[in-house]
């Protein structure tokens, strides 16, 4: 593990919102490296700031205290559209809710990173119906949504995740909202996706299984990283 | 021995559960309601102010009258009447006797221009009911008394034409001194704004005057009343009415009881009525589409709920009752807020009405239309609604939480039901309102026709912006934005299509009215690029027409053609009788045609077209033709119902004339030019009893009052009248009712801003979602916004452009229909396009700014 570059380090990093009028700390001065081509799962009870965590590592969030270097140079005092530019080229997101543009097809939704990036519409759409391709998908490219099971849903979120070639990906609980079968597939889908690419994943999860099968696996507590397998 | 439970009582538990659900989702239920709110207040207001005025007459109406019973004529009274009023002066009824009629009033000062009074000769029981205001105070013994001639003039004449108190003033061959002045007087209804103030004479002087005479336009009166000391003389008039109208058999007679007093203000009111009340619909209409397409989002969200609850045992019919009474309160919300938003209305219109036409009316919020508000408003939020709520409970469960339906269905048939019977009821409320069924139908194959053209115009531009989206390729953030802005619009297609509909209708009907108004008068002022003429002169007799030409000599004019002008009664149409009949209970149509049967008719007679007057069926005769024969004007012989081949008897001052209608005109009345619905050739009528009218156009504004006073001098029974006077007035009445309407139009696009900023507040969560979503791909903010710029761009573009081209082509049908040009001003473009493109998007970024100000965390958190 260590012979790897670190890709982003987040060092005495806390989190604090005001809940009913007092200061509530969700992370404390925690420290966590995530290494680049690593797969890591992030775990936690319910309420550790799991999808806080996630948040401040994406920079969809502002730190109350602490620092964050994106391998090695400090990003926490990023701006809004820097962060977003980062976003925009590096990273991609698989969440829970799938978060599918309803109004858009599956092509579009898989399209989308790669126009925001200034992708050609054209080609932005060729490239999504590779991922389809890939990700078995082939024949729901016009299908809305609402026409798509849980599964296919999942599917074409982690195609959208992949399709601007990030170099990391935040999966938030992608498979929370599955049943056990399909839980399975999409999990074979996003792993296949991220062997194939060599993609840096951190994947928060309450599932110890899947949790064990990444080749790291930290955990948090009180707001800190305890590491439970390296 | 089993231990029984008593029967569990649902409806309470499911009133609880549905005044949860109300309150959970307060903020929608208030925007449902106000949706529809808007219309149902325009609704009340207009129906209380309607109320109002009518009370208002109803109300005065003996005192409009100034009697019980009128008998009027605009002939000398037969000797068969003189003896009938007698009897009942004999017999203790009150009675007395006025004059009335219009001349030229000409101060006798060195400057002094003649103006047009209308002059009422009384006697001093005048009047029997009512106030006759005069002041000085007192002053009524001494205009009776006094040996002096002397008049009183309406009040309004003092700063008009700067009369004093003492002056002399000159009417037809007498010499007036004014003593008085006319405050207030018994018979003016709603204003007495008139061309021709009051001035009124002692009756014993109206001889003196030398206007009483063959063939000047007279109105005879006899006022009657009951004897002194009965309070309800109700039944005394109108059985007096009933006894005078069968005794006396003139035909030129008119007998009027207090109880049917001002009918052709009534009249009036009736068709203001419907255009107030079709404007006010149209705004219901289009808050209740966007009610229930908002309502229908609503259900499609509770999805889950509803499944939820048949799994804890709610059967389909509860699930119908809890959803059901969510509209009924919904409905009673909206009845609410209508009646609060109504009830400030009428009570504010009320004032505004008083101030400017300074009438004493009293508007009040009637407890009747308060109770149809809350009926409308309850039937609308439960009508349009019941086909929605019945799939909602239809929907099985399992299919619900799997997930695998996520939007109600609703049928082809439910859907083109409640359409049809939305429009039943839009269709008995007009007839309700104008008492015709034509009317009714008219209005509403309008309404139906406008939205259908709107469905189809906004469904071809959302295709062809489809089309346009699809091809916009690119990479820039603008190709993007622009892309993603459209593809936002087009693909929310039923929340755009409501909102469209809203915003085009309602700017549709604002751009209509004002390509209408700027028509109208630009038409009136010049004449449809003719020039208008400057006077009018009417009761000249025959012997006159040389005199007035050589005063007309050292003035440049265009010379004056004289009509003549014989005065008839039409007695039958094809031999039948068309006697009057009583009007109660008739239809608009029937009314109105019983009325122009029963009028005295205004005929001509000539050998040639005048340029404004077109032949549209039939021949018109050859000069000298002596067959009796009728050229009629088209829009008359379509409400008489005359057509080219049938017989008219008329009546000529007790001669039968019997003529076949061999054309039929249409005439371009915006000419100004002297025009009759009745035209006889020359042979046929040029011995008839006649006086002569005609129009002069004066090449210079300023010769006007010089001539005007040659002409006074000279022939003082002859009245001019100023037409730039007459389309003054018009042009004041027609601008208070467009700016009525446009008020009420203005309501339909506050409706559609409201309806877009509900149904973005409503989406909120989705838009969000979308923006937590895009943001978090590294989409830039300035991106974001840009996109629905473009958005609601789009809806301002595609608004402007139906609204454009539907305006143009309402306003060239109405325009086409009154006989006007349609004068289209680009400025109007203009300020469609300022309206429709401006005011979305404002509404648009400022109902999204909490979305674009939160965080992305906090937008993912909290979509809702």
């Amino acid at each position: 593990m260590s012979e790897k570059a670190p890709l982003l380090e987040l060092k005495k990093v806390s989190k604090s919102f005001i809940s009913g009028g007092k200061p509530l700390t969700i992370l404390n001065e925690l420290d966590l490296t995530i290494y680049i081509g690593e797969t890591v799962a992030i775990t936690g009870p319910s309420g550790s700031g799991k999808s806080t965590l996630l948040g401040l590592l994406a920079g969809l969030d502002t730190l109350s205290a602490g620092e964050i270097f994106l391998e090695g140079t400090p990003i926490h005092n990023w701006n809004e559209d820097q962060r977003a530019a980062w976003r925009r080229t590096q990273v991609g997101f698989v969440f829970q809710d799938f978060r599918l543009v309803p109004s858009f097809t599956a092509i579009e939704n898989i399209s989308l990173p790669l126009e925001i990036l200034g992708t050609d519409a054209q080609e932005a759409e060729q490239k999504a119906k590779d991922f389809l391709d890939k990700l078995g998908l082939s024949e729901r490219g016009h299908h809305y949504p609402h026409q798509l099971s849980g599964g296919e849903q999942q599917r074409v979120a982690i195609g959208r995740a992949y399709a601007h070639q990030p170099k990391l990906i935040f999966a938030d609980e992608p498979t929370g909202n599955l049943d056990p079968k399909t839980s399975e597939q999409v999990l074979k889908s996003l792993m296949t996706m991220n062997e194939n690419t060599h993609t840096t994943l951190a994947l928060v999860t309450h599932d110890m299984e899947l949790a064990e099968t990444m080749e790291r696996h930290v955990s948090l507590k009180n707001g800190r990283i305890e590491q439970r397998k390296s | 021995m089993s231990n029984q439970q008593p029967p569990i009582q649902p409806t309470q538990g499911l009133n609880r559960l549905v005044l949860r659900l109300f309150m959970r989702h307060k903020g929608r239920m208030l925007f449902f309601a106000s949706s529809i709110a808007i219309g149902v207040g325009f609704l009340l207001a207009v129906s209380n102010l309607l109320l109002g005025i009518q009370g208002n007459i109803a109300s005065k109406s003996r005192s409009l009258l100034a009697a019980d019973v009128s008998i009027r004529s605009w002939r000398p009274f037969d000797q068969k009447t003189e003896e009938t009023v007698n009897t009942l002066k004999q017999q203790g009824y009150r009675t007395t006797r006025l004059y009335q009629f219009v001349s030229m009033l000409r101060p006798q000062r060195k400057d002094g221009t003649p103006f047009l009074v209308s002059v009422r000769a009384i006697e001093p029981a005048f009047p029997f009911y009512g106030t006759l205001k005069l002041s000085p105070a007192g002053i009524k013994k001494t205009f009776f008394a006094s040996k002096e001639k002397v008049c009183l003039v309406a009040k309004e004449a003092i700063q008009t034409h700067n009369l004093k108190l003492g002056e002399q003033v000159k009417l037809g061959h007498i010499s007036l001194k004014i003593i008085g002045f006319i405050d207030e007087e018994p018979d003016q209804v709603l204003t007495a704004r008139g061309i021709a103030p009051r001035v009124m004479i002692p009756r014993a002087l109206a001889k003196q005057t030398g206007l009483i005479r063959f063939g000047s336009r007279i109105r005879h009166t006899y006022l009657i009343a009951a004897k002194a000391g009965i309070k309800n003389t109700a039944p005394v008039a109108t059985a007096l009415k009933k006894q005078l109208g069968q005794s006396l058999r003139d035909p030129y007679l008119q007998v009027l009881s207090y109880t049917d007093s001002q009918p052709n203000v009534r009249e009036v009111i009736a068709r203001i009525a419907i255009f107030l009340v079709f404007v006010s619909l149209v705004a219901l209409l289009l808050g209740a589409i966007g009610m229930a397409a908002s309502v229908t989002t609503f259900l499609n969200e509770q999805l889950r709920t509803v499944g939820i609850f048949r799994c804890v045992g709610f059967s389909p019919s509860d699930v119908t009752s809890i959803y059901n009474r969510l509209c009924l309160l919904m409905g009673i919300l909206g009845g609410i807020l209508g009646v609060i938003f109504g009830s400030v209305l009428s009570l504010v219109s009320g004032q505004v009405l008083n101030q400017l036409l300074q009438v004493g009316l009293e508007v009040s919020v009637h407890p009747l239309f308060v109770l149809e508000s809350f009926f409308i408003s309850c039937a609308l939020t439960l009508g349009l609604n019941y086909a929605t709520v019945r799939e909602l409970a239809r929907l099985s469960p399992q299919e619900i939480l799997s997930g695998r339906l996520n939007r109600i269905q609703i049928s082809r048939r439910a859907l083109f039901t409640t359409v049809a019977l939305f429009l039943i009821g839009f269709f008995l409320y007009a007839l309700k309102t104008a008492y015709s069924l034509p009317v009714a139908g008219f209005f509403t194959i309008t309404i139906l026709g406008l939205l259908l053209a709107c469905v189809l115009l906004i469904g071809l531009c959302l295709w062809v912006i489809s089309l346009i989206g699809a091809r916009i390729k690119g990479s820039n953030p603008l190709p993007f934005a622009l892309r993603h802005g459209l593809r936002q619009l087009v693909r929310q297609r039923v929340r755009t299509m409501t909102f469209l509909l809203s915003l085009t209708i309602g700017v549709t009907l604002i751009s209509s009215l004002n390509i209408l108004q700027n028509s109208l008068i630009t038409d009136i002022q010049f004449g449809d690029g003719r020039k208008i003429p400057s006077l009018f002169m009417v009761d000249v007799q025959t012997d006159q027409v040389k005199g007035i030409n050589n005063i007309l000599k050292p003035y440049k004019h265009d010379r004056a053609d004289f009509n003549p002008l014989v005065r008839a009664r039409l007695t039958a149409i094809n031999g039948k009788d068309v006697t009057p009949k009583d009007l109660k209970g008739m239809t608009l149509e029937d009314r109105s045609r019983a009325r122009l049967l029963s009028r005295e008719q205004n005929l001509t007679y000539k050998e040639q077209l005048n340029k404004s007057e077109t032949i549209i069926a039939g021949k018109f005769w050859a000069p000298g033709s002596a067959k009796p024969q009728v050229s009629v004007e088209m829009r008359f012989a379509n409400r008489l119902g005359l057509s080219v081949g049938d017989t008219v008897t008329f009546d000529i001052q007790g001669r039968e004339l019997k003529a076949e209608v061999t054309s039929i005109r249409s005439i371009n009345w915006m000419s100004m030019l002297p025009n009759f619905f009745l035209v006889l050739p020359k042979k046929v009528l040029q011995h008839a009893p006649q006086v002569m009218i005609t129009s002069v156009t004066l090449h210079d504004k300023k010769d006007i009052p010089s001539f005007q006073r040659q002409l006074n001098k000279a022939y003082p029974n002859i009245s001019t009248i100023q037409i730039a006077g007459i389309l003054k007035n018009v042009k004041e009445i027609l601008g208070y009712f467009i700016k009525i309407l446009k008020g009420l139009a203005w309501a339909c696009v506050f409706i559609g801003l409201l309806l877009l900023a509900g149904t973005l507040s409503m989406a909120q969560a989705e838009r969000r979602n979308k923006v937590a979503l895009m943001r978090s791909l590294g989409c830039e903010q300035k991106t974001i916004v840009l996109i629905d710029c473009i958005e609601f761009l789009a809806i301002g573009v595609i608004t402007a452009a139906i609204v454009v081209g539907l305006s143009w082509g309402m306003s060239a049908v109405i325009t086409s229909m009154m006989d006007i040009t349609l004068h289209y001003a680009w400025s109007h473009a203009l300020e469609v396009f300022l309206v429709a493109i401006v005011l979305p998007l404002f509404v648009g970024l400022l109902t999204n700014r909490t979305t674009y100000k939160a965080g992305v965390m906090e937008n993912l958190r909290n979509p809702s």
